[in-house]
């Protein structure tokens, strides 16, 4: 998804944080960083990844256990089998019934789900502490001994199709997403929806899913993320238990094109009667921590902040405060992928305002930043948000979990998770700066217009 | 219908967001210490000490939400709250928001048919200045103009969006079928006309009736002990005045019934139709409450555990959820099913909806579902105590329900306690067809309304 709000790829956190220099005003000092919570990592024979979260909160347990897979390593012409194959993981292995494993999980009072993305799959669990045997050998169960029958297939892709209808067609906005985003990057890789075409969904078969399961579906491709009441001990047991007969497969490598879309700037747009609200939107070719210009990552972050974090950024202040010409503006930047990101901005038009007028305002708004600069006080603002954010994180039980797999699902590190604060404390006006030119100067951005039908 | 703590949050959510804090585990009980404390000025306090991070978080809110909006101003409460950080003493909202990212404070309010609901969530060493933001923003809204005119259309502009969705529809259409002409039938969010209409005035009234010490339930959560909880609550909160008189709403009676129930039918050009049926349901303090919990996670509360799920999506392929839910209100208690299936097949799940819900008052539970769902009533609550800001949500849910701190233990007894019969009962006394309001939105092939 195109997510116009900042996804926070917070992690936790250093003790210390360098104060900033020059500040425009005296402010109270920066949030202080509570110490890196304690994790412990180790990994099985067979190449499963493991990392321990102990927490004693409260009498519960969290397992998410992530693949290295998602949409972007479909086949060509297979798309939407990532996510379908999410689905059919929950249809049964000779010892689990089809259906049967959200039920148990249920019935010790329980909660499970699953996700699907671009870069990753995960499956997750949380159930009262003495139950992590249970989870844990339910999904390392399903990890080698899945059925993948037509019986429990052909239902299950209506399932999906309802899916798509319910997600995807009935939102204009959704809609127009997927035009967005295959302009920016062609069709492929990211360009290509996750929950997949429905043309190509309608054809999937047995097969596709077998050789899906087959290919990407090993202990090697996967990290197992366990946090709450237990401790490293108990998990390296069980573990060692469980997952570890699972045999070590040959993974296909995961490439990302460094390609974008063709013909771009580009500018995209969905009349749909459906539409109550013009939105106007851009979208940027970015770099992620993996690709492309990775030393702005982290700068790229506090520059999204600076600009469209919540109602402080300055489009905010600008187009909806000063100028009244918007209902709400905002920025938004993820860096976690393993091939290019993106950085967006969006705007909800204010009545009687025009497409024109909004797009001259925001690049007004745009060359104004770039020529003038980001002040010292916006970046300090936008640091303090992020920090904040990082240390609230640190306060709830499943964000440990999710963090840390999408960052090893992803490339990159425990180190990457813990030291994330500090590198955006780091971050220096001159390369917030930098950051900003070399992307909002870019001609690789489409920009996207959702109007109602019959608009002008 | 409570805990609204995000703005504009949807009913539906709310909705299920209340029966999972309703069920609570034995070890979780153990494993939190509940203190009531009670401030000079008279407040009571549930706090929970938890050092797990440096975050203090705050669930509280007033009695009297958007069912006390004048008529020709819905929207009136749910707005006022959305202006609290729209500018408040010396800031104005550029500066109140500026203010907020110094010190790192999230504050969020919401309002609900029956009540007006807030959160702070704060770092520890900023819980003074944090707690001075709270203040001001209760005591001292400004309501500037320009502020009020850009919410207003804000608002505005959140309403038409409504109006496209196939889901806020359907709820908006449910909740007029079922209740009108009881105030619950308006939504808490207004409507276009409702918000045009309030002014500056309105809102000053609003906010001077809304706060008031004895409305108030409050809860507080995390690295905080009981005399600096004690102190935060104070200046708060202690300062505002100690009454403003009651604010009740209507008892409500279902219309009666009528056979087959009623069927309406808005008609929308969407790929796919939304289908939601209400039936009377029961009040949260009802002696029947967990044997109704058990009925509706049977039947499709508990997500693929649900029949529903079984029947609609596992069996059939005919949509991605069908569900139940127990929506409680002050004066009111429903039980909501939903759907969203295209619109060939919408009938089909409706009459398979129908058809459980007919077994389920014919047969009730058998004693396995009645096992696990009493399980699974009695773990999962445990997996809320997830964060500061849950925990405190769990606390002051237990005080609008009028529920002691000792629940927590009580509550596995309660559950353990449900019979198949207790199940058969209430399920009599809540499934019946002639009851049954069902809305649908989208283009349905084969439904036909009643009116």
């Amino acid at each position: 998804m195109l997510s116009r709000r900042h996804l926070l790829a917070a992690g936790s956190l250093a003790t210390l944080v360098a104060p900033v220099a020059g500040r425009a005003q005296t402010r109270v000092a920066m949030p202080t960083l509570p110490p890196i919570p304690a994790s412990e990592t180790f990994e099985l024979d067979n190449g499963l990844f493991v990392v321990v979260l102990p927490s004693a909160r409260a009498p519960i347990v969290t397992q998410m256990l992530w693949y290295k897979v998602g949409s972007a390593d479909e086949p060509p012409g297979k798309s939407g089998i990532a996510h379908f194959f999410e689905h059919l993981m929950f249809k049964g292995t000779p010892s689990v019934p089809a259906g049967e494993f959200s039920k148990i999980i249920s019935r010790v009072g329980g909660q499970d789900n699953a996700f699907t993305s671009y870069d990753y799959t995960a499956y997750h669990q949380t159930v009262g502490a003495d139950h992590l045997e249970l989870v844990m050998r339910m999904e390392a169960d399903r990890m080698t001994n899945l059925n993948i029958t037509e019986k429990e297939l052909l239902p299950e892709r209506d399932v999906i199709l309802e899916e798509r209808r319910q997600v995807v067609e009935s939102r204009p906005s959704a809609l127009l997403d997927e035009v967005t985003r295959e302009a920016l990057f062609g069709r492929r890789d990211y360009g290509i929806p996750v929950i997949g075409y429905p043309e190509e969904i309608r054809k999937l078969d047995v097969a596709d899913a077998r050789a899906f399961y087959d290919h990407h579906y090993a202990p090697n491709n996967a990290v197992l993320i366990i946090a709450g009441d237990t401790t490293a001990q108990a998990v390296r047991d069980l573990a060692g238990k469980y997952y570890g007969p699972a045999a070590r497969k040959d993974v296909p490598p995961r490439r990302r094109s460094a390609e974008v879309g063709a013909g771009l700037p580009r500018t995209v747009e969905r009349r749909d009667k459906r539409v109550a609200q013009p939105e106007w939107s851009r979208d940027y070719v970015a770099p992620s921590y993996r690709m492309g210009e990775t030393q702005h990552a982290y700068a790229l972050q506090v520059v999204a902040q600076a600009l469209g974090g919540g109602q402080s950024g300055r489009l905010y202040r600008t187009l909806v405060l000063d100028r009244k010409l918007a209902l709400d503006a905002n920025a938004g930047y993820s860096p976690q992928a393993l091939g290019l990101g993106t950085f967006g901005i969006g705007v909800s038009l204010a009545p009687q305002r025009t497409m024109a007028e909004i797009a001259d305002a925001v690049q007004a708004l745009l060359d104004q930043a770039l020529r003038e600069g980001i002040s010292e006080d916006e970046i300090d603002r936008a640091k303090r948000r992020l920090l904040a954010a990082a240390i609230y994180a640190r306060d709830s039980l499943s964000s440990g979990p999710r963090m840390y797999g999408s960052t090893l699902t992803t490339g990159g590190t425990m180190a990457d998770v813990d030291q994330w604060p500090d590198r955006i404390a780091a971050v220096t006006r001159k390369e917030v700066m930098a950051a900003a030119h070399a992307v909002l100067e870019s001609k690789q951005c489409v920009t996207s217009l959702l109007l109602p039908e019959g608009a002008g | 219908m409570r805990i609204a703590a995000g703005f504009l949050r949807r009913l539906a959510t709310a909705a299920v967001g209340l029966l999972l804090m309703a069920p609570l585990l034995a070890t979780a009980a153990a494993a939190i210490d509940i203190k009531v404390l009670k401030s000079p000025g008279g407040i009571t306090l549930w706090l929970v000490e938890d050092r797990t991070a440096p975050v203090i978080s705050i669930s509280y809110s007033f009695e009297g939400g958007s069912a006390q909006d004048p008529k020709g101003k819905e929207g009136l409460a749910q707005m006022m709250a959305a202006l609290l950080d729209q500018g408040a003493g010396p800031y104005d909202a550029a500066a109140f928001k500026a203010r907020q990212d110094e010190i790192a404070v999230r504050l969020g309010f919401g309002v609900s048919v029956d009540r007006f609901s807030g959160s702070v969530r704060m770092l520890r060493e900023y819980r003074n200045e944090s707690i001075d933001l709270l203040r001001l923003a209760l005591m001292e809204p400004r309501f500037d103009a320009e502020a009020v005119q850009r919410v207003q259309r804000q608002f505005v502009s959140h309403l038409r969006r409504k109006e496209q969705s196939a889901n806020s529809v359907a709820w908006r259409t449910l909740l007029r079928a079922t209740f009108s002409p009881h105030p619950y039938a308006r939504p808490s969010d207004g409507t276009i006309s409702g918000v045009e209409a309030v002014t500056v005035e309105d809102l000053r009234m609003q906010a001077r009736r809304q706060f008031a010490r004895d409305r108030l339930r409050v809860a507080i959560v995390g690295a905080v002990d009981a005399q600096e909880a004690i102190a935060l609550i104070e200046r708060a909160f202690g300062d505002l005045p100690a009454s403003t008189g009651p604010a009740v709403a209507p008892a409500w009676t279902p219309e009666a019934g009528q056979p087959g129930g009623r069927t309406l039918v808005i008609q929308r050009d969407y790929p796919q139709s939304v289908a939601l049926i209400s039936l009377p349901g029961i009040k949260r303090d009802d002696p029947d409450w967990y044997a109704a919990a058990v009925m509706n996670h049977v039947l499709g509360g508990g997500g693929f555990a649900g029949r529903l799920m079984t029947e609609v999506r596992e069996k059939r392929g005919l949509a991605y959820g069908a569900y139940t839910q127990l929506a409680t209100y002050r004066e009111a208690g429903l039980l909501i099913a939903s759907v969203a299936t295209a619109n060939e097949r919408v009938a089909e799940s409706i009459r398979i909806i129908r058809e459980q819900l007919a077994l389920m008052a014919q047969e009730g539970v058998s004693e396995t579902e009645l096992a696990n769902a009493q399980t699974y009533l009695i773990g999962s609550l445990a997996l809320s105590l997830d964060s500061t800001g849950s925990i405190a949500g769990l606390l002051h849910s237990m005080q609008v329900d009028g529920l002691p701190p000792e629940h927590l233990v009580r509550r596995k007894e309660l559950i353990e306690r449900v019979t198949q019969e207790d199940v058969l009962r209430v399920a009599q006394r809540i499934l019946r067809p002639d009851y049954a309001v069902t809305v649908v939105v989208g283009k349905p092939e084969g439904v036909t309304p009643t009116e």
